[in-house]
């Protein structure tokens, strides 16, 4: 043991180690700031440089790329309403508020800390409780997942927005919507239009940036062409440097702390399961730092809260994700199987072997995500330093350029223009939307979470021969199944008694 | 005289041709285009043949990844582009099968050009080892012995299944066949004890598993050689079922490239698997390194290609 920690701090303790994580931090906050350019396609774009590296520099740059990359999303989505990377979608809802306020500043160091801080904590759950998290991720099959997912889209659909009326729409159109490709039993292609692009379902970038980017395109130039009489658009007020506007607070980051610390609680646990994804951890997170509030209705207004919460929860679960991988060699993501791919090529093959074989290897990746976090901290301060400057752009530059890489982000994906064409579907969908007020963030959870569902329930059923007791027969399952009927029922005496309470 | 001089000018035209040629090819980077996302088998596979290539023929091959549709959209991109030796499609072989599940429509192998084959992607049946069951003849003995209750799972093909389907016709057994989407969320569920048996290709976390000793293999699928298990079983060779999967990742160029380019093509990839330092890669990351020349490639596929139909065909009559 010790003698791993010292060869491991030798590995450490090189200068390529430390100048390829700042290389891929400071990446990641770039591409992740860009609308349409996410975290994951900087893995991409940057794994070939894996292959003149040697392993932990490799894997250096590679956190770093993931971990800058998931706060490079939340700069824009304070500063413009529009998030950097899917997962920083709920930040814009307190975020951008605070920035009409005038207290940019203050909310991009929010963000900053809750990010830096999840993520440390997650890591530790990563290095001290991987061989139990990975125990525990094993016991979830097909019943415990369908009912992790059910439970998850109900408080999505009830909870998130304000009326679950609307959220329960938002979530069928988005379940709807993930019934597009390939019949997951048969293989068959089923609603894809004729388009054999659509046989893997609708691909969630050009979707997403389409949605969130590209409405918001639209949704200004509206705004634009409604004021441009009047000469006067609503600007974001730069927060002036040295006031309180501009920073955080000690007393509001102590009052960040227990939501932090909860949504860490939620991020670490989302992120167990493989393939329920950040944007799940920070929307639950969400939710409940605003059931525990002393004052909700300041959620969505810009409560300092509300961002320390989505920055925790998606932060969290980078941590636990990493667990599978490293643990059986299965990946939790798309950018933990890029990682994978990256270790591959090295020689390195993740799984037990790997634990037991090259345990100072291991030491030294755990430290080199701990030098990633400090990074962000860093270099994360001087973006956030810079950014607020952003906001002085004329809102005509700023949103062309938006547009334009909404398209160059759809395309560069999968390199292909019908993914363009499907962003600029989504674009549309996403404008009627905001004009019914319906939930985009809850369609696109239930979009992604609606495939696994299906996948998932079908799978138990089949394993069961169609026997629906398979969900209640199970500890996990059951006590999730529990829940789901619990919170349902909750609601609606809620809303009923709402109801009479309106009557005179 | 005059013959002398013709059969000397024939020569130094021939020389001069044959220079150029090799002078020609490849002078500019090439797009090798894999049609699935990156991460995977098939992608990892390319990407490690490609550092060496790229030292073989002296240009840079720029990887691009056109995922989405099973593969079929990528790899008809490239059947569609130039052919001169500069677009190529890498592991192109599984959009053969894809086509005939999705669409019902099977490809002319003649409408394209086959480079070489670098390695086969069988599939493998695995079960944990604190089943009652060790060999793929105790594994029978036991879902006869529990009709309806045995799960296998699938690593997502399709293919693999239907050939599990006919298997379990022909020998009487009463299985039930769980789809997952990919060979890593199957290896979880195989591992967490939530299906009896599961199906997968070879260099997916459950294979490394197995080469570890914590999972067994029971049977291969296929028609190549696993190099970690020499004495494995082949359904189709040794136990003599009519079926069998085996995909032989290949390289292929579009229809009419000149035949120097791909020959150019075929000998650098022949020259990179000689590579000991590749062989061991890939051999450690449990692919299968296996070189077959264009005209193999060729034969092997139309061989399981034609098996399909023929495989559905059987499958249907049966329920």
């Amino acid at each position: 043991m010790f003698e791993s920690l010292m060869t491991a701090l030798g590995m450490v303790l090189d200068w390529q180690n430390f100048f390829w994580s700042l290389f891929g931090v400071t990446f990641g906050i770039i591409v992740g700031a860009i609308p349409g350019l996410s975290d994951t396609m900087a893995i991409v774009l940057l794994l070939p440089f894996t292959y003149y590296l040697g392993p932990i520099p490799s894997i250096a740059m590679l956190m770093g790329l993931s971990k800058g990359g998931n706060f490079g999303g939340s700069i824009p989505a304070i500063l413009f309403n529009i998030p950097g990377t899917p997962q920083a979608m709920i930040t814009t809802f307190d975020g951008y508020p605070l920035a009409k306020q005038g207290k940019s500043g203050k909310a991009l160091k929010t963000a900053l800390f809750a990010s830096v801080t999840a993520d440390t904590a997650s890591d530790l759950v990563l290095i001290f409780l991987a061989a139990p998290v990975a125990m525990v991720a094993l016991r979830i099959g097909p019943p415990e997942y369908s009912m992790i997912l059910f439970f998850s889209l109900i408080i999505i659909s009830l909870a998130a927005s304000g009326s679950p009326c609307r959220g329960l729409i938002s979530t069928g159109i988005g379940l709807l919507l993930a019934t597009v490709g390939c019949d997951p039993e048969t293989g068959t292609l089923r609603f894809n239009f004729g388009f054999i692009e659509l046989a893997d379902g609708i691909s969630i970038m050009p979707m997403a940036i389409g949605l969130l980017a590209f409405s918001e395109v639209l949704l200004q130039a509206e705004r634009w062409y409604k004021e441009r009489n009047r000469n006067r658009t609503e600007a974001v007020r730069l927060s002036r440097p040295g006031t309180d506007d501009d920073r955080l607070t000690p007393a509001e980051m102590k009052l960040c702390l227990p939501t932090i610390a909860r949504s860490t609680l939620i991020g670490s646990f989302v992120g167990i399961v493989p393939g329920i994804g950040t944007t799940v951890g920070a929307y639950l997170s969400y939710i409940w730092s605003r059931k525990k509030s002393p004052y909700p209705e300041k959620f969505g207004n810009g409560a300092l809260e509300g961002i320390a919460a989505s920055e925790a929860g998606n932060n969290a679960v980078n941590g636990p994700n990493l667990v599978p991988l490293l643990t059986l060699g299965i990946p939790g993501n798309l950018a933990a199987a890029l990682i994978l791919g990256g270790f591959m090529i090295k020689g390195l093959v993740p799984g037990p072997q790997f634990m037991e074989s090259n345990a100072p290897m291991l030491y030294a990746l755990f430290a080199v995500l701990l030098i990633s976090n400090l990074y962000t901290l860093i270099v994360g301060g001087i973006f956030v330093h810079y950014a607020r400057k952003l906001t002085n752009i004329p809102k005509t530059v700023l949103f062309s350029c938006v547009m334009l890489f909404s398209f160059l982000g759809s395309y560069v994906n999968n390199s292909s223009l019908f993914d363009v064409a499907v962003m600029f579907v989504f674009g549309l969908v996403g404008y009627l939307f905001s004009k019914l007020r319906l939930s985009l963030p809850t369609m696109i959870v239930a979009f992604f979470l609606g495939s696994l569902l299906e996948h998932k329930i079908r799978q138990s059923l089949t394993i069961s021969r169609g026997d629906w007791t398979i969900f209640i027969d199970r500890p996990i399952a059951c006590c999730f199944f529990v829940l789901t009927v619990f919170i349902t029922l909750f609601y609606i005496v809620r809303l009923t008694r709402g109801r009479k309470a309106a009557r005179p | 005289m005059n013959k002398l001089l013709s059969v000397l000018l024939a020569g130094t035209v021939s020389l001069f041709c044959m220079g150029q040629a090799q002078a020609a090819f490849p002078e500019k980077p090439i797009n090798v285009i894999v049609a699935y996302a990156p991460g995977g088998t098939g992608d990892i596979s390319v990407r490690m043949l490609a550092k060496k290539l790229e030292s073989i023929l002296g240009q840079p091959l720029v990887i691009t990844n056109k995922g989405g549709g099973a593969g079929v959209p990528g790899f008809e991109y490239v059947m569609k582009a130039r052919p001169d030796g500069y677009t190529i499609s890498a592991p192109a072989t599984p959009a053969f099968s894809a086509s005939i599940f999705l669409r019902k429509k099977a490809y002319d192998l003649n409408d394209m050009s086959f480079v070489a084959t670098y390695m086969i992607n069988d599939r493998i049946l695995l079960a944990r080892t604190d089943r009652p069951y060790k060999t793929w003849e105790e594994f029978k003995a036991y879902i006869k012995a529990n009709p309806g209750k045995v799960s296998i799972g699938s690593g997502a093909s399709q293919e693999a299944v239907e050939v599990l389907r006919s298997v379990a016709i022909k020998e009487g057994l009463d299985v039930n066949f769980v789809m997952y989407k990919s060979g890593g969320e199957a290896s979880a569920d195989l591992i967490g004890g939530h299906i009896d048996a599961c199906e997968l290709g070879v260099g997916t976390a459950g294979y490394q598993a197995a080469r570890k000793g914590d999972l067994n293999i029971l049977l291969n699928l296929g028609a190549g050689e696993v190099p970690d298990f020499p004495n494995l079983p082949k359904l189709h060779a040794d136990l003599g079922h009519p079926f069998y999967t085996s995909a032989p990742y290949a390289f292929i160029l579009p229809k009419g490239t000149p035949e120097d380019i791909r020959a150019t093509w075929e000998n650098a990839i022949k020259v990179a698997l000689q590579d000991p330092e590749l062989q061991n890669a890939m051999l450690k990351a449990g692919f299968s390194p296996k070189f077959m020349t264009g005209e193999e490639s060729k034969a092997f596929c139309q061989e399981s290609v034609n098996l399909i139909p023929a495989m559905l065909e059987f499958n249907k009559k049966a329920e």
